[in-house]
């Protein structure tokens, strides 16, 4: 009976790992996309390099960018800096809340389930945030 | 300033931003607004929509360079406390565009004023009475230890008034959704000054929070078109490789002096509160 105990431990453990290695990995492509997109967006547009027009233009509200998820995919597809950029930006702005699901998952491994439920409402709470603000913004 | 000097600014300021928010718990956006809106001359919507992605990228950052199970952060504290966090947030994100903001900036600034008073008057190492006994912290079991690695000490720790530290974190989550900020200012103080944990484990702890609390707003601001990419590119680059060298700096750092540096910045943000309240 130790043993199995011992067993399912050994593979909570290991579920553990896997989801951390796999955050850790989805952090790093994140960066890899907003870092790949500048050097993109720079080597289409050379004048960014040193003409002093171009940034008024680039740091508008509601300037140019892609922020909705069509416009950023379109721009991918078209090999867009600022869209690969864009998608870096939306995985980064995930992982906290990706991190929060794996926590929950670990909780119910040890049988800790407060927490689970706990961890349930933040992520409740986060999805009623985006509904409302998107209610707002129409 | 071609946009290519811009980006390197930006890039620069953020590898600082984030390595003093790594190592002290908050999001970094103290130093990068003020930056982009006073120094680069950045419309504040855009400031703001950088400083959210700056607090994910430090608390996410700061992760990834210490990662598999970080024993300065308690997990459970942080869930727990993120509850109320999280609800503030959303009531100060409903209750943004009805409350003026002047008056805000100006209440915040005076709390965290207050809160760098409270930390000078009670400096670490001084006997301090022993909390009463937290029947809710106990039945949760949010109590923890963790190993220093800048004294070698197995450090263990009993957490206090787990139900004001609630309410507290509330308060911290309506500055996050009313101001656009991490208020890592707050939650810092809270957990070291009421909940009695350790600096280094409040500051670790907020780290997780913080993210948590701006990804809550960030789809928000993303929708709205708030998040420029070359704004947004040199923020979430710097900010994250400086925030990996804070989170290393926080594992060795002897606890009093993140706490004094802490106090330092704690001022620098009450006051530039105010002055954006009353200015």
């Amino acid at each position: 009976v130790r043993a199995t105990g011992g067993e399912t431990g050994r593979a909570g453990a290991r579920g553990q790992r896997a989801s951390l290695g796999l955050l850790r990995r989805g952090f790093q492509l994140s960066m890899a996309l907003v870092g790949l997109g500048t050097l993109v967006m720079f080597a289409r547009h050379p004048s960014y390099l040193s003409s002093g027009a171009e940034l008024a233009g680039l740091t508008q509200v509601a300037g140019a960018a892609p922020h909705s998820l069509a416009s950023v995919a379109r721009g991918v597809a078209r090999g867009r800096g600022e869209a690969i950029t864009m998608l870096g930006l939306l995985l980064l702005l995930l992982t906290p809340v990706a991190r929060l699901v794996a926590t929950a998952a670990g909780f119910a491994r040890r049988g800790e389930r407060p927490f689970v439920v706990l961890a349930a409402a933040v992520l409740a709470i986060i999805a009623a945030s985006l509904v409302l603000g998107q209610a707002a913004g129409a | 300033v071609s946009p290519l000097e811009f980006f390197v600014a930006v890039l620069a300021a953020s590898l600082a931003a984030g390595a003093l928010g790594a190592l002290l718990g908050l999001g970094g956006g103290v130093v990068v607004v003020p930056l982009l809106t006073l120094v680069l001359h950045i419309p504040i919507e855009l400031a703001v929509g950088a400083s959210i992605v700056s607090v994910i990228a430090t608390s996410t950052g700061a992760w990834a360079a210490t990662a598999q199970g970080d024993e300065l952060v308690n997990l459970k504290v942080a869930t727990f406390l993120q509850v109320g966090a999280s609800l503030g947030a959303l009531t100060g994100g409903a209750l943004a565009t009805v409350v003026p903001h002047r008056a805000l900036f100006v209440v915040f600034g005076l709390l965290i004023g207050y809160s760098a008073a409270a930390m000078v008057a009670r400096p670490p190492g001084r006997r301090q009475r022993p909390a009463p006994p937290d029947r809710l912290a106990e039945r949760l079991g949010l109590h923890g230890s963790y190993r220093d690695p800048a004294t070698g000490q197995q450090v263990t720790y009993r957490v206090a008034h787990s139900r004001v530290g609630l309410g507290l974190m509330y308060v911290a989550g309506l500055a996050s959704g009313l101001l656009g900020i991490g208020s890592g200012a707050l939650k810092v103080p809270a957990m070291d000054l009421v909940m009695r944990l350790p600096i280094k484990v409040s500051s670790a702890t907020s780290n997780v929070m913080i993210g948590l609390t701006a990804a809550t707003s960030a789809g928000v601001y993303l929708l709205r078109g708030d998040i420029q990419p070359l704004l947004a590119a040199p923020v979430a680059l710097g900010v994250a490789a400086g925030a990996g060298a804070g989170a290393r700096m926080l594992r060795t750092m002897p606890g009093p002096r993140v706490r004094a540096v802490f106090i330092v910045v704690l001022v620098w943000i009450g006051a530039e509160m105010l002055w954006k309240g009353l200015a």
